[in-house]
């Protein structure tokens, strides 16, 4: 039995301009201690994906249609006292910017305490004991233990808010662009003790992310995301050296890489669809340069490439 | 030990040795005890210059002091010491009538497109407030068809479409544009650009960056173009010039920092880059943080933290010396790297008179 | 082309006025002012009332046909004393608010701006008008500069700007740190074009919320002052009629006609007022607006 497996994941938003379609009919599965990398840009619905996994959405956000299944059983139905006693044992996540996700007038160990107090009974000694144990995991000095996060530097408040997603061992980790804020080399040590953390313990992991660099080295399978749904998925070699579908093969073109050619990046032209009233058929239909008639009426099915490896496009297999 | 050479070539910017350094507010407490002022060094002694139409990019993370850099060189922050020459003059000069011709010839890109606009003022008036300001008279139909040549090159056509929003109702890549417009408008002959396209997706930055190139081939525009991304720098720039603790480490052409840079921290840098592969190379990543610009370790300000420190390293800190054509780095034993970076011979250090190191 | 500049600038207006009638608790903060504004500057006109005709009727007499709300201790007209009465209390508050608002607003956007000595200076001198009684403060003054209507105005005024000063203050430093105000130092702008070209349009919204609010505080003043005996004795006010009913004794009297019509309607003008400046608030302050 998989892990994780998200089939026709719908989140709406309730907004006064109308139904906000974030994420339409969103599907992907994962194995146990395997990664996935979501990778979109701005508007593309692969936060709210993270965030209906764990049901953390805000009040105008509700789970339109779909099953999340956690080890079997559906997610997305339970209530919210069930919820919480899968919240953090199960999947956890680290967000994107710490500072804002850290209480500014709580010790950082007080919080990772906190963390698991909630779940587990235990005392003030076993809790401090467990809270060092982190801290020596995600490499954090123990004599920096009772400092307050604006004493922490950016990348060691995010191996705190790392140590905290761990408290409880989870199964599966989500992280919402851990390491967009931070400096290159603060980044690739993150994403190494993210690495050798998932390795340790067997921990699945959904990196969310627009860096589509990073995907390579620290994930098993990418989906790409637009406009509320996937465009490709596949196994993140297969996809990166054989893209299929036109976003995808644009979006690669638009990250330098200084051990290659020195071309020039490339723009996508045009904007993201609007996901009140998305465009009929294919949504990046406005902004393919590969667009063909059929592509404005009817919206593109997975089709599948290679094994385990799909794209959203009605053109998928002569474009591999 | 090498020095800038002067009158070699006509630069546009030349910045000698230059200081900024913030004093940090102490308590009443601290007063009291007579604990000593804290100082930010956040600029400690940057030497480069910039010719005319070139692009050169200064690249570093979080207190690096690229970004002060660029604002201390446009006068926006005051210096504490050495020079900023714009135009063979210093950039902190009162001449006011030298002044408003500075204020014309060098503009400033801004990293935030949703702070560097004013949500209050519509896109016409914010493009065409340089020329307002600038102490000329321009009637209504002058200032009107200078904007709007100004948003169609930046992209934004048809012009009259843009011209009476407001910032909210725009994109971050087209309020990138419409600062661009306003940079363009009275045709600089330098623009410092702080991370101009960080902020925005990575599938418009393309064309940011191409205006920017444009900018330099139709007007010979000069560009700082500040970033903490090695990668984007490489792509758009003739030289790089990476910076550590407020001061240059290693300054070479682009060709250079991709393949062949010596400073252990360049060498760490272009390491940590990450790159579309499938599996994760070897890398040596370096350890803990940048340190705080507070208390710079003694000798060279890498060493805490270089995995190649010697005894020297520690007692004597390496000024920024020529090691090949066109490339300066500020380690002591840059030549050894060389050799081992496999970029041939090593080039041994001659006297003034070697061309090939001017920068 | 000057054409749809004017119609850019008309269609955010009309962005604004929309969501000032989506807003239930401006629309009655609305209503309640247009009612006394008309009440105050239409009602004379349709209802005549001589505020020195002593003795028109009977002193302290019940609501009657004759006269509505009854009469004052001196035979006067309550009703007649309260139409007019309203005028007075709306000008001061009015124009108390906006030289308060003046003053403040200068103060703390300097202060804001400049920094250092300048910024110290003017905010000691805030802190001394802030820290200040004002009522003893209020009440030297009228003693002093006597008890006119415009006294009055100018006396509120110079009494409540330093709260609306401490507000520009904060919002100019967050506004001055912002990047379009350093870029239009890097084009070359001068300290005065900044600070009413791109500090001031965005800390109006601000202050103009606040003064809606000082504007229900200065009309409290007023009606404090004329209650105390330092109002206008020439002109209709509802504090000075409050404080001829307290002199009076029409409390203990039972005269509910002559107190309770002027006392429930400062409550609701300075609702009115406190509705309005809150909505506005909301409305121009987006952190605040409900998701």
């Amino acid at each position: 039995m998989k892990l994780l497996e998200v089939r026709n994941l719908k989140t709406y938003f309730d907004t006064r301009e109308g139904v906000v379609r974030a994420v339409d009919d969103v599907s992907f599965s994962l194995e146990k201690g395997e990664a996935i990398g979501l990778v979109g840009e701005s508007g593309c619905g692969k936060t709210t994906t993270a965030l209906s996994v764990l049901q953390l959405l805000p009040k105008e956000g509700r789970i339109a249609g779909g099953e999340i299944l956690l080890n079997g059983e559906d997610f997305a139905a339970k209530s919210e006292e069930e919820l919480r006693k899968h919240r953090w044992r199960d999947v956890s996540i680290v967000f994107q910017g710490a500072m804002n996700a850290l209480n500014p007038v709580m010790k950082v160990s007080r919080q990772i305490a906190e963390a698991l107090l909630l779940h587990e009974e235990l005392t003030e000694e076993e809790a401090r004991r467990r809270v060092l144990a982190l801290f020596d995991l995600v490499e954090i000095s123990s004599s920096l233990v009772d400092c307050y996060p604006h004493e922490f530097s950016g990348g060691m408040r995010q191996r705190a808010m790392i140590a905290m997603a761990l408290a409880c061992g989870p199964k599966l980790i989500v992280g919402d662009e851990p390491t967009t804020a931070l400096d290159v080399m603060v980044q690739a040590q993150i994403l190494a003790l993210l690495g050798k953390l998932r390795r340790e313990f067997g921990m699945a992991m959904i990196l969310i992310t627009h860096d589509l660099s990073i995907v390579g080295a620290n994930c098993d399978q990418v989906a790409v995301m637009y406009g509320g749904k996937v465009a490709e998925i596949g196994p993140v070699g297969k996809v990166l050296r054989n893209p299929c579908h036109p976003y995808t093969q644009r979006l690669l073109k638009a990250f330098p890489d200084i051990r290659g050619e020195r071309e020039m990046v490339q723009s996508i032209p045009g904007f993201p669809p609007n996901l009140v009233t998305p465009p009929p058929g294919c949504r990046f239909s406005p902004r393919c340069d590969a667009v063909r008639e059929i592509c404005f009426s009817r919206e593109p099915a997975m089709r599948c490439v290679e094994p385990g490896h799909e794209a959203a496009c009605h053109f998928a297999e002569e474009r591999s | 030990m090498k020095q800038v050479r002067e009158g070699m070539t006509e630069h546009i910017v030349d910045v000698r040795d230059l200081k900024v350094h913030f004093e940090i507010r102490r308590s009443f407490l601290d007063t009291l005890l007579g604990r000593n002022k804290a100082t930010v060094k956040a600029v400690d002694g940057v030497t480069f210059s910039l010719r005319r139409g070139e692009i050169l990019s200064l690249v570093g993370e979080s207190g690096s002091g690229k970004t002060t850099t660029g604002r201390a060189i446009l006068n926006l922050v005051a210096k504490s010491g050495g020079e900023a020459l714009f135009d063979g003059a210093s950039v902190s000069n009162r001449d006011r009538e030298w002044n408003r011709m500075f204020r014309k010839k060098a503009q400033m890109i801004f990293q935030d497109p949703y702070q560097s606009l004013n949500p209050k003022d519509m896109i016409v008036d914010i493009v065409s407030e340089p020329l307002r300001i600038d102490g000329d008279h321009h009637d209504q139909e002058e200032l009107l068809a200078r904007t709007v040549e100004a948003l169609e090159f930046a992209g934004l056509k048809p012009a009259e479409t843009y011209l009476y929003k407001y910032p909210n109702e725009l994109s971050g890549g087209q309020r990138q544009r419409v600062a661009i417009a306003a940079a363009f408008i009275l045709s600089p002959d330098f623009i410092v650009a702080d991370e101009p396209v960080s902020m925005l997706d990575a599938s418009v930055r393309a064309d940011i960056l191409n205006l920017m190139v444009k900018m330099r081939e139709t007007k010979n525009t000069s560009y700082l173009f500040i970033t903490h991304d090695l990668s984007l720098a490489w792509l758009i720039s003739d030289r790089v010039a990476i910076m550590y603790l407020g001061k240059i480490m290693e300054i070479g052409s682009h060709r250079i920092v991709a393949g062949s840079c010596v400073h252990p921290y360049s060498r760490a840098l272009v390491d940590a880059l990450p790159t579309m592969e499938e599996k994760p190379r070897e890398r040596a990543l370096l350890k803990g943080e940048t340190p705080s610009p507070v208390k710079l370790p003694p000798g060279c300000r890498f060493s805490p933290r270089c995995s190649h420190v010697r005894p020297q390293c520690t007692r004597e800190e390496p000024e920024l010396r020529c090691v090949g054509e066109g490339h300066w780095a500020a380690c002591h034993f840059a030549e050894e790297f060389l050799s081992k970076s496999g970029a041939g011979d090593p080039v041994p250090l001659q006297g003034e008179e070697n061309p090939s190191c001017a920068q | 082309m000057e054409n749809a500049k004017k119609l850019a600038l008309h269609r955010k207006r009309k962005q604004f006025v929309e969501a000032l009638f989506r807003s239930k608790m401006s629309l009655v903060g609305l209503a309640i002012l247009v009612f006394f504004v008309l009440l105050a500057f239409v009602g004379p006109l349709l209802y005549d009332y001589d505020h020195q005709e002593y003795g028109a009727g009977e002193m302290l007499e019940p609501p009657s046909k004759a006269f509505l709300l009854g009469t004052d201790d001196l035979g006067r007209d309550v009703l007649g004393e309260l139409i007019h009465g309203a005028k007075t209390s709306l000008i001061v508050g009015v124009l108390a608010t906006l030289i308060s608002m003046v003053i403040g607003t200068v103060v703390g956007i300097s202060s804001g701006y400049f920094g250092g000595r300048i910024d110290a200076f003017l905010m000691r001198v805030t802190d001394a008008f802030l820290v200040l009684p004002w009522l003893p403060l209020m009440l030297v003054l009228a003693a002093l500069l006597g008890s006119s209507l415009w006294n009055i105005v100018v006396v509120i005024g110079v009494t409540s700007w330093a709260g609306t000063a401490r507000l520009a203050r904060a919002q100019t430093l967050s506004v001055k740190e912002r990047q379009f105000v350093e870029r239009a130092r890097s084009i070359g702008a001068g300290h005065v074009y900044i600070m009413r070209k791109k500090i001031l349009p965005n800390v109006f919204p601000l202050i103009f919320s606040n003064t809606v609010l000082v504007s229900a505080v200065a009309i409290l003043s007023e009606t404090t002052l004329s209650f105390l005996g330092m109002g206008d004795v020439l002109r209709p006010s509802w504090g000075m009629m409050l404080h001829y009913a307290f002199e009076a004794g029409a409390v203990s009297v039972g005269a509910y006609w002559f107190f309770v019509p002027p006392g429930v309607c400062i409550i609701l003008l300075v609702l009115g007022f406190a509705f309005l400046g809150h909505s506005f608030d909301e409305i121009l302050n987006p952190a605040l607006r409900r998701r």
